[in-house]
Parts: structure tokens; C-alpha cells; sequence
């Protein structure tokens, strides 16, 4: 049963939260900057970028080789140049992140069907960017020798490696980002709502006069924590629609199983917001808390790289952050159909956040009266 | 009286006494010599912009050091055997001697489904049922290599990182036959700067310029707003100081305590990152110089707008975060974003300072890219304090 005063106390909640034409902003514009960078700029592809082509060869081949690299769609611009040095300083000068060298034997070595070696050297400035092309260059190689041979009677190639991708097949940024919007916009806003609501009925001092009505402690707390939850919801849903309606990335799971994944971690994100409030007493104390957390449950949340590259010891400390169950959830439950089981593993632990720090807030704000 | 006559009023115009122009700029020095002295006792006083110096830097680097890396250092590997030969076996040995697998076998590929789900595996490599038949008959035995392309950057370097093995395996297999099909073209990769591939090594350079931008915007956006905040405003404004001498006067000590954040962050480092420092520390302090004229009057400009504290550190840390996370190249591939976007970069001063760190860091002193980053620098900087010096409107109202 739920009694007449708490609604009433709810209904008080989201008037408040929406009264403010300033916090109406704050709940349109910051989550569509977001959404625009995320879709947009997120990107660790390799494409446009220029490289430079040191050819020693005069054969036929040489060239051939070079038309290729002039017809593939990750490079800007081919730099030729004609000596070692200028090879050095177009790396040095970032005029290319890679220069491929193609020694004077290179035609002959092929045309007697010999091995012909080809430098790549890369600049390791941006070393994982690096790598990528490392990567585009090695096929392009690879398919010019193949394409070489053909056609002669040499056996067919012993083995050849297939490269697929699950779940996002063309390795598409935006589609493994913007997802992950649901998790990270929905637990700011939700954050701020509740923690800006608490600071500023200490700082106007109607927070005195809730803890002197009839209400209980819990009471408070769920008045709290209900239009919190109605606003996650509401930003998490106006997400999604626009993450498949939009950006057209199809939810492959079931709605069901995010939603429940969605609750606990709004639960775990409002326990921890509660937490914080009970220890801040000005409207600026509460933002800097919330700051506080949030700049690492950010960073340490696998949002920008994958939790297992970070070092083993801080992996705990990750494993401790709702966002980072919540992501894989999100990633999960959108792009590769995510049974309720593995949902289940990390709903757990999110629950437990969310219990421990409900609890610790309502015992704050207990004491506080007593 | 107009703005610009504010900047460029007489200063010690007493009752219609011309003062001789010596004694204009002694009284000018004295006066900055004094703001400076003021500032700087204020600053001292404040534990907050000694933590904003001190412990901001080491909490920021330590979540951006640690929290952000590419590097895959154990590929989890499913690998599926379909029918088990001594063929897959060497197949199997070649992954398993590569230091950075960590695999699994199993008979159906189903087995792994589940854990590439759940991120628990990085890939699935298939050896098909007739893969040794194929290798037997002399047909082209696939390898499938299956990875999770919803995080797109380790799907393709752990499709590179198999890659390299099958590669191996394949030359192996060469050589042991002795048959003369090796492939023909053989790629040698050089890395320079970075041979070890460790992303952290461009990754904290670039983290120290989007912290130094943070800390020297939200530095001076303080300081300004505080003086509104608290009311004191009304006192300096009292004073003969000029515009100028009032923001020469608030740079001066935060400049000194963004080098002390830059102090810090540099030897965070290079002795708990271990990123080498191959230019010399002198490029260093000049592009740092440089930079944090940016930053400090990027926050001068802003508390010119806000005159809260609350509302200035808020406009500081966003309008320095976000273009500094999306736009300076520090993470995120510039040249793969569309023109509109790369071209809004191009204003982008944290662009500039990675760009020069990443270089003073892990090549050297290198003029080709240095000079031009440490140029623009320059020219945003007097841009910004021209434009801050426009719009401080040192009036009540």
C-alpha cells in the first residue's frame, strides 16, 4: 500500500524537478551535444589519412602495386618520395602516418617468383591507428600478390584466413557507441536531478521542514528515488527511440531484459546520488560529489575502451561501477541479442551497489534527524 | 566611458596634473607588481587552487592512464576443432606459442556463442571439419577467424593478431614441406617511436594537454567570478589598475600553478607511465608556456561571462572537456570524422598542444611540427586575450 502522502510527496518531486526552465535545458541540450559527438566524432577508424610510397623499382610491377594503394579508400594522399631522408622526415612531420618502401629488386624478385620484401614503416605517435593500417596495407599486399600468380598453374593457396565480424558486421563506430548512450546519458541526468533536488532544499532549508513532517526517513528516500526512477526511465526510453528509430540500430534482444537491466541500474545510480547527498549540504558540494564520481565511473567503465585492457588490479574497482555491468548489458541486449541468463550475471552485482548505498544513504539521513 | 577607453586610460590622471610617461610605466609596473603580489597571496591562502594544481592532475591522469587503453594484452581465443588431426594440432600450437593467446578448444562452435556474448572470449577461430581433408587434397583449407565487431577496435586488432599467427603456421608449414609457395610478397612492419605498441605511451601525452586545459581554464574562471562572488570587484575597480593590469594580475600566479600542474603531470609520466621523453625539456616549456596562455585566458573569458564561481567551473570544465576529449586527436581519429567536424577541430587549441606533446614525448624536437603548433598556439592565445580584454566590462552594473 501505498500511502496518499508519499504520492503526494512524489508529485511534489517531479513538479520540482521540472519547474526550473534552466533544468529543462539541462535535460534537452547536454544529451543531444552528446548524442551528436557520439554518433559523429567517436571514431578510432582509420580512414583519410596519408601515406607516403618510397619506390626504388622501375618494374611494372612496382607500379601496378602503387595503383593499388592510389585506388584504396582509407588513404587521403600518396606522398611520393625518392630518398631515405625524406622518408624519415615525412614521418617525423606526421605528413604520413605510414611509408610503404619498395626495394629495386622488388619487380625482379617477382617476376623469377621470389620472395620480395616491402617495408612498412609506421608511426608510432599514434601507435593503435598505426597498427589499423599496418593491417590495410598487409591486404592490400597480400591480394597484389595473390592477383600476381594467377592464372598460372600453381596450386590453389593452402590456407586462407576469413575475417568476420558478429554482431556489427562492417565495424561500424557509431553503431557500438551510440548505443552505450543509454547507460552513460540516463545515469548524468539522473545523478544531477537527484542530487541538485536534495542540495537545494538543504540550501533553501525546506529539507528541515520534509524532516519534520510526518514523513519517515524511508519515506523521503523513496520520494526521492520514485521520480528519479520515472525520469531514468523516461531519458533511457527517448534513447533507445532515437538510437533505433534514428541511427537505425535494430534492438536485437529483448526489450524485457533491458528494462530490467535499465531499473536496477537506476536503482543502483539513485542509491548512489542519495549517498552523495547525505554528505553534501550546499548546492556546490553536491555537484562536485557527483563530479567526483562521475569522471571515474566514466573512464573506468569500458565506455571508451574495453574494461579487460585496463591493468589487473584495477579491474575490481571496475567490476564495483554499476555502468560498467550496465554497458555490457546495453551493448549486449543491442547488438548481440543477449539471453536474460548472461543479463542475470550482471544484474547482480548492480543490485548489491544499489542495496548497499540505499541503505547507507537512509541511515545518513536517519541520523540526521535523530 | 567606453571599453576602450578603459583599456587605454591614463593611468595617475590626477586633477589635470599630466604625468611624465616614465613615471606612467614605473606607476604601472608598481601597480602589476602589486595585483601579482595580491594574487598570489590570495591563491596561496586557498587550499582549492593548490588542489586544483596538485591533486586534480595526479586523480585525472591516474583514470586516464590506467582507464583508457587499446592494447589487447591477452586475446581470450575460442578456438574450434571440428575434427581433431595432427594437422589442427600444429594449428592449435601455433596460436598457443603466440605469448599474448590465451585459448580454449572445443569441439562446436556453439560452445563459445555464450562467451562471445558476454565478452569473455575476444574471438572464435574455426578450423572446419574437412580442414585437414582440404590440406591433404590440396585444396584451400579456410580458417575462420569470428570476432565482436560491437567493439570495433579490438575486433580488428585481434583479426590482425590471428592473422599474424596463421601467418606464421603458414610459413611453418612451408618450410617444413619445402615446397617453394611461400607467399611472395612479405610485409616488414617498422614501428618508430613506439615499438612496444603500447597505446598509453600517446595516450598520456595527449591526457596531460586535455588536464592542463581543464585545470588552467578552471583556474582563472575562478579567481575572476570569486572577486564578483565575494564582492571585492568593487574594491579593485576602485583602484587605478587598467583592464590589462587587472588580468596580467590574475594570469601571473595561475600561470605559476599551471606549471606546477604540468610538473606534476610530466613526472607522473615518465616515472609511473614510463613515457620517454626524447625532446628537450626546453620545446617542452615553451609549448607548455605557449598553451596554458590559452587556457588561463580561456577562463579569463569565461568568467568575463559568468560571474559565479558555481557557474564559471561549470562552463570551464565543459567548454575544455568535451571539444578536448572529441577534438584534439587525443583518442579519437580526427581524419575519420566529417569535414564540418575536422574543421571545427582546426580552433581546437588542446589539438595543437597533443599534437606537440605526443612529438616532444616520443620523437624529439621535430621543427616541422613544433614550429607550426607552437605558432598557433601563440596567435590563439594573443586572439584570446584581445577578445577577454574586449568584453571585461570592469563596471558595476
Amino acid at each position: 500500500m501505498i500511502s496518499p502522502r508519499l504520492i503526494a510527496l512524489i508529485v511534489k518531486e517531479l513538479i520540482a524537478a521540472f519547474r526550473d526552465p534552466k533544468t529543462r535545458i539541462a535535460f534537452i541540450i547536454p544529451p543531444l551535444i552528446q548524442v551528436l559527438l557520439y554518433s559523429s566524432a567517436a571514431t578510432l577508424e582509420v580512414k583519410n589519412v596519408p601515406i607516403a610510397v618510397y619506390n626504388e623499382d622501375w618494374g611494372e610491377a612496382s607500379r601496378q602495386l602503387i595503383s593499388r594503394f592510389e585506388r584504396a579508400s582509407a588513404f587521403s594522399r600518396i606522398l611520393y618520395l625518392t630518398s631515405e631522408s625524406e622518408v624519415q622526415s615525412a614521418i617525423d612531420s606526421q605528413r604520413a602516418l605510414a611509408a610503404v618502401h619498395i626495394g629495386q629488386d622488388f619487380s625482379r624478385n617477382l617476376a623469377s617468383r621470389q620472395q620480395a620484401p616491402v617495408q612498412i614503416l609506421l608511426d608510432g605517435r599514434r601507435s593503435n591507428s598505426a597498427q589499423i593500417l599496418s593491417g590495410y596495407l598487409n591486404s592490400i599486399l597480400t591480394q597484389f600478390a595473390a592477383d600476381y600468380v594467377q592464372g598460372e598453374t600453381r596450386p590453389p593457396a593452402v590456407s586462407d584466413a576469413l575475417d568476420r565480424s558478429w554482431y556489427n558486421p562492417n565495424r561500424e563506430y557509431s553503431t557500438a557507441m551510440i548505443p552505450a548512450l543509454v547507460g552513460t546519458l540516463t545515469m548524468t541526468t539522473v545523478l544531477f536531478v537527484i542530487v541538485m533536488s536534495v542540495a537545494r532544499e538543504r540550501e533553501l532549508g525546506t529539507f528541515e521542514q520534509l524532516l519534520v513532517s510526518p514523513l519517515l526517513p524511508v519515506e523521503i528516500i523513496i520520494g526521492k528515488a520514485v521520480p528519479g526512477l520515472i525520469i531514468g526511465v523516461a531519458v533511457a526510453t527517448a534513447i533507445n527511440l532515437l538510437v533505433t528509430r534514428v541511427f537505425g540500430i535494430p534492438l536485437t534482444g529483448s526489450l524485457f531484459v533491458l528494462y530490467a537491466g535499465l531499473i536496477v541500474f537506476l536503482l543502483a545510480i539513485i542509491g548512489i546520488a542519495l549517498f552523495i547527498s547525505s554528505l553534501a549540504s550546499t548546492q556546490q558540494q553536491a555537484m562536485l560529489g557527483a563530479m567526483v564520481f562521475m569522471m571515474p565511473a566514466m573512464m573506468l567503465s569500458g565506455f571508451m575502451s574495453p574494461v579487460q585492457n585496463m591493468p589487473v588490479w584495477l579491474q575490481p574497482l571496475a567490476q564495483m561501477n554499476p555502468l560498467t555491468h550496465f554497458l555490457v548489458i546495453v551493448r549486449g541486449v543491442f547488438l548481440r541479442d543477449m539471453p536474460m541468463m548472461l543479463v542475470a550475471q550482471r544484474i547482480w552485482p548492480m543490485l548489491a551497489i544499489a542495496i548497499c548505498t540505499i541503505s547507507a544513504a537512509t541511515w545518513l539521513f536517519r541520523r540526521k534527524i535523530g | 566611458m567606453s571599453d576602450h577607453d578603459l583599456m587605454t586610460r591614463p593611468l595617475a590622471k590626477v586633477q589635470g596634473v599630466e604625468a611624465h610617461p616614465i613615471d606612467l610605466r614605473r606607476g604601472r609596473m608598481r601597480r602589476i607588481n602589486a595585483l601579482v603580489r595580491k594574487e598570489a597571496l590570495q591563491t596561496l591562502r586557498d587550499p582549492s587552487s593548490l588542489i586544483v594544481a596538485v591533486v586534480l592532475p595526479v586523480l585525472l591522469l591516474f583514470l586516464y592512464g590506467f582507464g583508457v587503453s587499446f592494447d589487447v594484452t591477452t586475446v581470450r581465443i575460442g578456438l574450434v576443432i571440428e575434427n581433431p588431426t595432427p594437422d589442427t594440432g600444429r594449428f592449435q600450437q601455433a596460436l598457443s606459442n603466440t605469448p599474448f593467446f590465451d585459448v580454449r578448444v572445443s569441439g562446436d562452435r556453439r560452445a563459445f556463442l555464450n562467451d562471445l556474448t558476454a565478452s569473455r572470449i575476444e574471438g572464435v577461430v574455426v578450423l572446419g571439419g574437412d580442414f585437414t581433408q582440404r590440406l591433404a587434397r590440396g585444396d584451400t583449407a579456410p580458417v575462420q577467424i569470428i570476432t565482436d565487431g560491437s567493439d570495433p577496435n579490438t575486433a580488428s586488432l585481434v583479426t590482425a593478431y590471428v592473422q599474424g599467427a596463421w601467418q606464421s603456421w603458414l610459413d611453418q608449414r612451408q618450410l617444413s614441406s619445402g615446397a617453394a609457395n611461400a607467399a611472395l610478397i612479405t610485409p616488414i612492419p617498422r614501428i618508430w617511436f613506439n615499438p612496444e605498441l603500447e597505446s598509453r605511451r600517446f595516450l598520456v601525452p595527449g591526457s596531460i594537454a586535455l588536464i592542463l586545459m581543464m585545470i588552467g581554464s578552471l583556474l582563472t574562471a575562478l579567481v575572476v567570478s570569486r572577486e564578483w562572488e565575494r564582492g571585492t570587484i568593487e574594491a579593485l575597480l576602485a583602484t587605478p589598475a587598467s583592464v590589462p593590469e587587472f588580468l596580467i594580475g590574475k594570469v601571473v600566479p595561475n600561470f605559476i600553478l599551471g606549471c606546477v600542474a604540468m610538473a606534476v603531470s610530466v613526472t607522473f609520466a615518465l616515472f609511473v607511465f614510463h613515457v620517454p621523453l626524447r625532446g628537450s625539456v626546453l620545446t617542452l616549456i615553451l609549448a607548455t608556456t605557449a598553451f596554458l596562455l590559452v587556457a588561463l585566458s580561456a577562463g579569463l573569458l569565461i568568467s568575463t561571462v559568468a560571474r559565479t564561481q558555481f557557474l564559471a567551473s561549470q562552463i570551464a570544465m565543459l567548454a575544455s572537456f568535451l571539444p578536448g576529449l572529441f577534438f584534439s586527436g587525443f583518442i579519437f581519429e580526427l581524419a575519420s570524422m566529417p569535414a564540418p567536424l575536422r574543421a571545427f577541430s582546426q580552433l581546437v587549441p588542446a589539438r595543437y598542444f597533443v599534437s606537440a606533446l605526443q612529438t616532444i614525448f616520443l620523437a624529439g624536437d621535430i621543427a616541422a611540427v613544433l614550429v607550426p603548433d607552437i605558432l598557433i598556439l601563440m596567435v590563439m592565445s594573443v586572439a584570446v586575450i584581445v577578445l577577454t580584454a574586449r568584453n571585461s566590462k570592469m563596471r558595476l552594473d
